[in-house]
């Protein structure tokens, strides 16, 4: 008895060590409300209600670019970006596999950005995909797959290993959502409004190599495969950002991908007159991401294709939906409004 | 009093694990900024060299008007390129300074400090930089500490050269 309650007691000193190792480590460890606000973005999906029949995956060409609202506002389409910066394809098959562990959407649309990296970035990236992540099998995998040479998956365990450092640079912001949280999206669409025109493109380089990897078809075709098993029609798509250029070889292999696995491809680079497109006013930052206008141009025209070609439901008139997005429209609204 | 010293002891262990942890990041952390001093390639405008990484804003280089900025995916500030009549030079910000992270020379009115131009053969190169490359597709790269030097070819000749910052 008496080594039962002995044990009983080391058990809890230890528990209380790890509990205080743990609040020490969500402590410094980035929030990623205020500043670096890309960090978040992941995490926005988990609080969701999961009534979603199209989810987009990809980096800021999508989160940047295709606003959900504007698509349910038009169509009665409900949707989700489950976009991060830099997204790799590996990164983007593990959310769409952690995705379907929530829900089953009616169409996948993937940003073919990413097939033009077959090895990660650099750290700053993954963290930004990573962090707050809920852990699941899709987490673990995602660590393994993109850590640099530098990084360490414990790392990623205890947050306090890589950011023991911030210690000295806690600000309020770690204070007051140290139990807390910021949504910085609308349903993953980050809202820009600044206007920046094309004027000046720097020279379109030649590239070492436009062959995409032998890692990024593996991961396309496991992404393939997982929606035509569970019945998802899935498009690839090119944002229409004039910068950094895509090259036509990019596009000649994503023709022929496309060709032999019966998918739908668009490139939205294509069309751009035909969507209204205006790179002297539809762009906050000179062509790489369409702003709030050019968002809601592109939007409205990838929804009438939706629409039109898969069947999607118009949500607009089932009342418990109508009734969370109606809540989901005051708020965009407002901030579409605000200066 | 038996309780008690177990008590210390598995603190002391666990402390012991985690701080060891921490310090052996710590040291990663500085040998990987000392790597970055290493060697490295250098290109020279007007005289200056110019290495990757470095501070941009510490050169003095000619004025141009076209600038292309855009807000960085994963950094607070503006990436820059600023486009040359010979060379692009493109520059993230860290720390206050805008690190260069790589230079793109597509003219052949430039040359690298070993002797090297858009329009020099393939064997020009490894006369001048050796037999140490590897190869993707159509082009020539070589490393040297956290920089590559890669060598676009058209055939035979040299078609654009690009000094690069291996990402961290």
């Amino acid at each position: 008895m008496k080594k039962g309650i002995k044990i009983l007691k080391v058990l809890v000193i230890v528990i209380l060590f790890i509990m205080l190792l743990s609040a020490v480590s969500r402590l410094v460890e980035p929030k990623y409300a205020t500043e670096l606000i890309e960090g978040h973005f992941i995490s926005e999906y988990y609080n969701e209600e999961k009534n979603h029949e199209v989810i987009f995956i990809g980096d800021c060409e999508m989160y940047s670019n295709i606003s959900p609202m504007e698509l349910y506002k038009t169509e009665g389409i409900t949707s989700f970006v489950r976009g991060t910066p830099q997204q790799l394809i590996w990164q983007s098959s593990a959310i769409l596999e952690e995705t379907l562990t929530y829900e089953k959407p009616k169409v996948v649309v993937l940003s073919v950005n990413c097939l033009k990296y077959d090895k990660p970035v650099s750290e700053a990236y993954n963290r930004l995909t990573i962090d707050k992540m809920k852990w699941s099998k899709q987490k673990v995998d995602i660590i393994l797959s993109s850590m640099t040479e530098e990084e360490s998956f414990l790392s990623y365990v205890f947050p306090l290993l890589r950011y023991h450092a911030r210690w000295e640079e806690l600000t309020q912001e770690d204070i007051k959502y140290l139990f807390d949280s910021k949504e910085n999206t609308y349903n993953g669409y980050l809202m820009e409004k600044d206007i920046r025109p094309v004027e000046n493109l720097p020279t379109k380089r030649e590239l070492s190599n436009y062959q995409f990897g032998d890692i990024c078809y593996t991961y396309l075709d496991k992404i393939t495969k997982l929606c035509k098993d569970n019945n998802i029609e899935l498009i690839l798509v090119k944002a229409p950002s004039v910068y950094p250029y895509w090259y036509e070889e990019y596009d000649k292999q994503i023709e022929n991908y496309v060709e032999k696995n019966g998918i739908r491809y668009i490139n939205f680079l294509d069309i751009i007159a035909e969507i209204g497109i205006d790179y002297s006013k539809d762009t906050y930052d000179s062509g790489m991401h369409l702003n709030l206008t050019g968002a809601r141009k592109l939007s409205v025209y990838f929804a009438k294709i939706l629409k039109n070609d898969y069947n999607l439901t118009d949500f607009r008139d089932i009342a418990n939906v109508s009734a969370i997005y109606k809540k989901k429209l005051e708020a965009y609204n407002k901030a579409v409004l605000e200066n | 009093m038996k309780k008690g010293i177990i008590i210390v002891i598995i603190v002391v262990i666990l402390a012991v694990i985690i701080g060891g942890i921490v310090l052996i990041n710590s040291n990663n952390s500085s040998n990987n900024a000392d790597a970055m001093q290493s060697e490295t390639f250098i290109f020279k405008i007007n005289g200056q060299e110019v290495k990757m990484g470095q501070n941009l804003l510490d050169l003095n280089l000619p004025e141009t008007s076209n600038v292309y900025e855009a807000e960085s995916c994963a950094f607070d500030g503006i990436e820059k390129t600023y486009t040359y009549d010979n060379y692009d030079i493109t520059t993230c910000p860290e720390n206050g300074v805008e690190k260069i992270l790589n230079v793109y020379i597509s003219h052949g009115e430039e040359s690298t400090p070993e002797g090297i131009r858009v329009g020099d053969t393939v064997e020009d190169m490894k006369q001048a930089y050796g037999e140490d490359f590897k190869t993707a597709d159509v082009s020539y790269i070589y490393t040297k500490g956290h920089t590559t030097l890669t060598f676009v070819t058209n055939g035979d000749v040299i078609s654009s050269i690009e000094y690069s910052l291996i990402a961290d």
